[in-house]
């Protein structure tokens, strides 16, 4: 797996979302399912909608990390999810389906997240023992 | 026969073909940074350009439009720059470098030159000219073999620090724009509605 950087992150990923879903639920009981307001888990606020898409997400990813090919899609993916999520949500700031989040430093580790994921997802794993030919 | 490459008849990799990869392509350690930071610089600057474009729209919309132009094409450039080396790296320092350039000059005309601007500014010339050194960098043909062994941790560990740098220089870039001052904290998105700043 070490060989395989796509796998890598996925797996990483993966156990650090999935960890990070988990442990938030010690934190946010008692704040509504889709709360205006979370709780704090060390330096990421949260509730339970969001605790859940941490797992999905983890679980997602570890589930992909067994293959190179499916950990190289589902990292390119959940990368330009994250992003093309960012890039919409600029238009819809004043509406009620805004949930752009740009201003914390929690999103610095977020967009760095979806970079990695992009970084890995398109140019690791490229291929083996196969040229194009005429 | 070129550097790295094989040159056989029918059923044979074409001319030109990069020879086969494993973990990472097969180019210089200098050049795979320059490459895969510049493609992180790059995505943020189209971020920050979508971002300021999305602000002028109600104002200055020739504006708006010309800067989420750029911003496509940053993004564009950025994702071309990930999937590998080659050609479109020199192109790709150009888009990023005049996506810089095009945040500034609109600053300029509509007198909102603010921290916004300055993100982009910064990313795209950083971008441009990481692309234009990976470019140089991976001219002279790639290495014999691609990189194996601790290598392909290294070189993750290399784009984990370029990606974490280009998103806290974009994060602040955004932040500045109108999108960010509207922005939801984190944590408090729900399904269908969230609060929003005043």
């Amino acid at each position: 797996m070490t060989q395989s950087p796509n796998r890598l992150v996925a797996t990483v990923f993966g156990a650090v979302y999935l960890l990070v879903g988990l442990l938030g639920f010690t934190v946010t009981g008692g704040v509504p399912f889709v709360g205006q307001e979370g709780n704090p888990l060390i330096v990421f606020e949260v509730n339970p909608l969001h605790n859940i898409v941490h797992l999905l997400i983890g679980a997602a990813l570890l589930a992909s990390s067994r293959r190179v090919s499916s950990a190289k899609g589902m990292n390119t993916t959940v990368g330009a999810v994250y992003l093309l999520v960012g890039i919409v949500g600029l238009f819809i700031i004043g509406s009620s389906a805004n949930i752009l989040a740009l201003n914390g430093a929690d999103n610095v580790l977020h967009l760095g997240s979806a970079l990695i994921l992009l970084a890995v997802g398109l140019g690791a794993d490229k291929g083996t023992a196969r040229a194009r030919t005429v | 026969m070129s550097t790295g490459v094989s040159s056989l008849a029918a059923g044979r990799p074409v001319a030109g073909a990069r020879p086969a990869t494993g973990a990472w392509p097969a180019e210089p350690g200098g050049a795979f940074v320059a490459r895969t930071w510049g493609a992180c610089a790059g995505l943020g600057t189209g971020l920050v350009l979508a971002a300021v474009g999305a602000e002028h729209l109600a104002h200055h919309p020739a504006a708006a439009v010309l800067l989420l132009a750029l911003a496509a094409a940053a993004l564009g450039a950025a994702v071309l720059a990930l999937r590998g080396p080659g050609g479109h790296l020199r192109a790709g320092a150009a888009v990023l470098a005049v996506g810089g350039a095009g945040l500034a000059l609109v600053g300029t005309v509509t007198a909102t030159v603010g921290v916004a601007e300055v993100s982009g500014l910064v990313l795209g010339a950083l971008g441009g000219l990481l692309l234009a050194l990976a470019h140089r960098g991976s001219a002279g043909g790639p290495p014999a073999h691609a990189p194996g062994g601790r290598a392909v941790a290294g070189r993750l560990l290399l784009v984990a620090v370029g990606a974490v740098l280009a998103a806290a220089l974009t994060t602040a870039g955004l932040a500045a724009t109108e999108a960010g001052a509207h922005a939801v904290p984190h944590g408090s998105h729900g399904l269908g509605g969230s609060g929003h700043h005043g």
